[in-house]
């Protein structure tokens, strides 16, 4: 169904945004404040797990924005989806308090940026285009819970996968799970303020990376790969 | 038990009396095809015939008997003379030529309570015709001699006869010291690992002296004086004194003092009568020793009765059995020594080991119980280890059931507290708010309550030392408000010493100041700008500070200075207000390591 001339986007072209919320206000809120950045081109708004797969399906998507509990799935579906199908795609979830195991969860699927659902649209349009400059957001409970999991991956044999973080990426992430601002943590470790975001964004893709036998189980699932 | 049925028992009594009354009876058999000698001559301490056997005149030292024998003629194969039983040593003399003397070659027992011997008659002396043997008997102990018929035969006919009176009179009585030393040591080694068991010790005592009786042997292997035996027989008269105290405690009654005296006292008073010149050691024997004897073996005899009839005691039992064959060949050997009864071999050395053996039996019996006591005892405590393993296994599981549910009620306790303390303060307002319509106002509420709902959900999950994580979660939080508001953020907290014993409450505590101290800076002091910072205090404490650059600090300015204050007071440390040249700053400062948290105690009820 993917084509490549379709799945480049030139450069300049707008954004193409699919946002799934079950709620019709902040549905509506989130559409409205879309509506409103011009790089940008909401292509549907959708309330259910099914109509964000027909609409991933349709058309190539280039930002995911979903929520995670659906009434009829989980918005990890959809991110695994759009992950499988166009791999340079950004997903971001939405969520109310952002804790640990649902940001982490979608991680794993393959977003790179969260949105906490009282944003503003000052944070919400701030927050697309740090995804889009190369930059992802990360909380210090985010960060600590990633600190447990990669020291409880380790010593099991059963996961090969485990992500192999670099010693720079491993000292941001205690950084920041302390309690560091990314200036203070910049100045510790003597790189720019800019690229700890940046590498924020390589550690998630290494979690996703190591996670990546579910989401070939489930692209396998909805029939995107043959073996 | 079957045992314990009287006919039984009393079938079994006639039946070992009968046993033991055997030598009494009955007699060994004899040569048949030997030639009899049946009477002798007497040569000197008698006078005219006698009949074999004989007994001999107690009065005489030597008695010298002639005994004659046919011989056809000179027989090819050698010829013996066979006595199957004497007392005494003697001297043969065959046709005038000396051909024996058994005194060196016989053991005290044998000299005094019968031997057998088996002599060679010289060929050469030996004629065709009439034979004489001349027999000298020499008298050494109290005993009264004894002589028995004798036969003349080819070894043929007489070996057997011989090696089998040998067994019986001397090696079995030599049988009989060892196993009686080998049952004292046994005692003793009882005693030794249970002294508290005085019976042991009675029946070691028992056993030694009575082995005094073998001091004959000691004599004749030249390890005591000529005298000793007599001595030694006084002594053992000790052992009347101790068998009715074994007797006693084995029916586990009391022993009376007179009794324990009597074991000292017996042999103290036989020995004083031959000492102390009152009557010679040979009358000491018969007229106090030996009657002593018989008293206690009777006497013990019927406590054993009374024990196993009246008392019931089965340990009793045993020792009836084993005493019985004793009493019955004390009384005969009493009767033998006073010459009442022809009886050269004395029984007693034979029947002390039935009473050997009975301690042994029952010695060995104690043992067995006690094992088997043991066994039962192992049993059941490994039963009730068990059972006290499962109980303990429940207790534990109802424990641990029982510390979850207190955890679990702590967790909601303390939750109820913050949500109460924050959230629904938040939403009371708003439901006021929305009552007048003040949408912005409903707005702002609403959005406190958001981020105070983050900070409970947040500091659940916070542990020790980790107050710098929940600081950084706050930061994000208060940086999207102050962008909101338009008030600048500054924040440095790299220099904050870590806190140890942090809590969820002593976080939200924490974060509650913050939060009111920076509402404070936004709402009564218009600030642009608001500084956080964390420095190290004095002592060793940890000084979070709160600036801004609006109005100084006035008394009576904040709302919720008291709950600061009163939270402060809650983590251990001081809250400092101060005013400056524009604006204020809020000093917290908290001791490097927090108080103990009490879930109900982090969260006063006074709205956020």
């Amino acid at each position: 169904m993917d084509s490549e001339d379709r799945s480049e986007p030139a450069p300049q072209a707008p954004c193409r945004i699919l946002l799934v919320e079950d709620d019709p206000v902040l549905r509506e809120r989130f559409a409205r404040i879309l509506s409103t950045w011009p790089e940008g081109r909401l292509v549907a708004a959708c309330a259910t797990l099914a109509e964000a797969q027909r609409a991933l399906r349709a058309e190539p998507i280039d930002l995911l924005i979903t929520d995670l509990r659906l009434p009829d799935g989980h918005g990890t579906q959809a991110i695994r989806l759009l992950r499988a199908t166009r791999p340079q795609a950004e997903a971001m979830v939405i969520s109310v308090l952002a804790d640990d195991q649902t940001v982490i969860s979608a991680i794993e699927a393959g977003a790179t940026g969260y949105l906490l659902k009282d944003a503003d649209s000052l944070e919400l349009i701030e927050a697309i285009e740090a995804l889009r400059a190369g930059s992802s957001p990360i909380s210090p409970s985010i960060a600590r819970v990633i600190v447990r999991k990669l020291g409880e991956a380790a010593p099991a044999p059963r996961q090969p996968e485990a992500p192999r973080l670099t010693p720079r990426e491993t000292d941001i992430l205690w950084g920041i799970a302390k309690g560091y601002t990314y200036s203070e943590l910049a100045e510790k470790l003597g790189i720019s303020r800019q690229t700890v975001p940046v590498h924020v964004r390589n550690i998630y893709r290494k979690l996703e990376a190591s996670n990546r036998s579910e989401a070939v189980y489930e692209a396998s699932r909805l029939g995107l790969i043959c073996f | 038990m079957f045992l314990k049925r009287l006919p039984v028992q009393l079938a079994l009594i006639l039946l070992l009396a009968a046993l033991a009354s055997l030598p009494m009876w009955a007699s060994l058999p004899l040569p048949d095809h030997a030639l009899p000698i049946a009477g002798a001559r007497c040569e000197t301490g008698c006078v005219g015939t006698v009949e074999l056997p004989a007994r001999l005149d107690p009065s005489a030292r030597r008695v010298g008997y002639r005994v004659e024998f046919t011989l056809e003629d000179v027989p090819a194969r050698p010829v013996y003379l066979f006595v199957p039983l004497f007392t005494q040593r003697m001297v043969v003399t065959q046709n005038g030529r000396e051909i024996a003397d058994t005194g060196p070659r016989t053991l005290m027992t044998g000299v005094v309570a019968g031997q057998t011997t088996l002599l060679h008659l010289p060929a050469d002396s030996l004629r065709a015709g009439r034979n004489t043997l001349d027999l000298a008997l020499y008298r050494t102990g109290l005993m009264p001699g004894y002589l028995s018929e004798m036969y003349v035969g080819t070894s043929g006919q007489l070996t057997s006869h011989y090696l089998l009176r040998l067994f019986l009179l001397e090696h079995l009585r030599l049988m009989a010291v060892a196993t009686q030393l080998l049952v004292a040591l046994a005692v003793l080694v009882a005693w030794i690992y249970r002294p508290r068991e005085v019976l042991f010790g009675w029946m070691l005592l028992l056993l030694v002296l009575s082995l005094l009786s073998y001091a004959g042997l000691l004599v004749q292997v030249g390890l005591a004086g000529e005298r000793l035996p007599l001595y030694a027989f006084l002594l053992n008269a000790g052992v009347s004194g101790v068998l009715p105290i074994v007797a006693l405690l084995v029916n586990r009654s009391a022993v009376p003092r007179w009794l324990r005296l009597g074991v000292v006292a017996a042999p103290a008073a036989g020995l004083l009568l031959p000492l102390g010149g009152i009557v010679g050691p040979p009358a000491a024997v018969l007229g106090f020793a030996l009657p002593l004897m018989v008293a206690s073996v009777l006497v013990t005899l019927a406590v054993a009765a009374w024990g196993v009839w009246k008392r019931r005691i089965d340990e009793a039992w045993l020792l009836f059995l084993s005493l019985l064959p004793m009493a019955m060949s004390t009384v005969y050997d009493a009767l033998a020594v006073t010459g009442m009864i022809d009886g050269p071999v004395l029984l007693t050395v034979y029947y002390r080991q039935a009473l050997t053996l009975g301690f042994v039996v029952i010695l060995a019996r104690r043992l067995g119980l006690s094992l088997r006591q043991l066994d039962r005892a192992n049993a059941n405590l490994a039963l009730r280890l068990r059972e006290q393993e499962t109980e303990l296994a429940q207790l534990h599981a109802s424990e641990r059931e029982k510390a979850a549910q207190r955890v679990r009620g702590e967790e909601r306790q303390r939750l109820t507290a913050d949500l109460h303390d924050g959230l629904s303060g938040h939403l009371a307002s708003i439901i006021a708010l929305a009552e007048r319509e003040q949408a912005g106002a409903i707005e702002s509420s609403a959005r406190e309550a958001l981020d105070d709902l983050r900070a409970v959900i947040y500091s659940l999950d916070i542990g020790d030392r980790e107050l710098g994580a929940a600081l950084g979660s706050f930061r994000e939080r208060l940086q999207r408000q102050c962008r909101r508001l338009g008030v600048e953020l500054e924040w440095s907290m790299a220099a904050l010493p870590e806190i140890s014993g942090v809590t969820p409450t002593h976080v939200l505590n924490v974060l509650r100041i913050m939060q009111e101290a920076v509402t404070n800076a936004v709402r009564h002091g218009p600030a642009t700008r608001i500084v956080l910072r964390g420095q190290p205090g004095e002592g060793g404490q940890a000084c979070l500070t709160v600036e801004n650059d609006g109005a100084p600090f006035a008394p009576g300015m904040g709302f919720g200075l008291a709950n600061m204050r009163r939270r402060a007071a809650l983590l251990g440390g001081a809250l400092r207000i101060e005013a400056r040249e524009a604006g204020t700053r809020v000093v917290l400062c908290l001791p490097c390591r927090l108080p103990d948290s009490r879930p109900d105690g982090g969260g006063d009820r006074a709205p956020a």
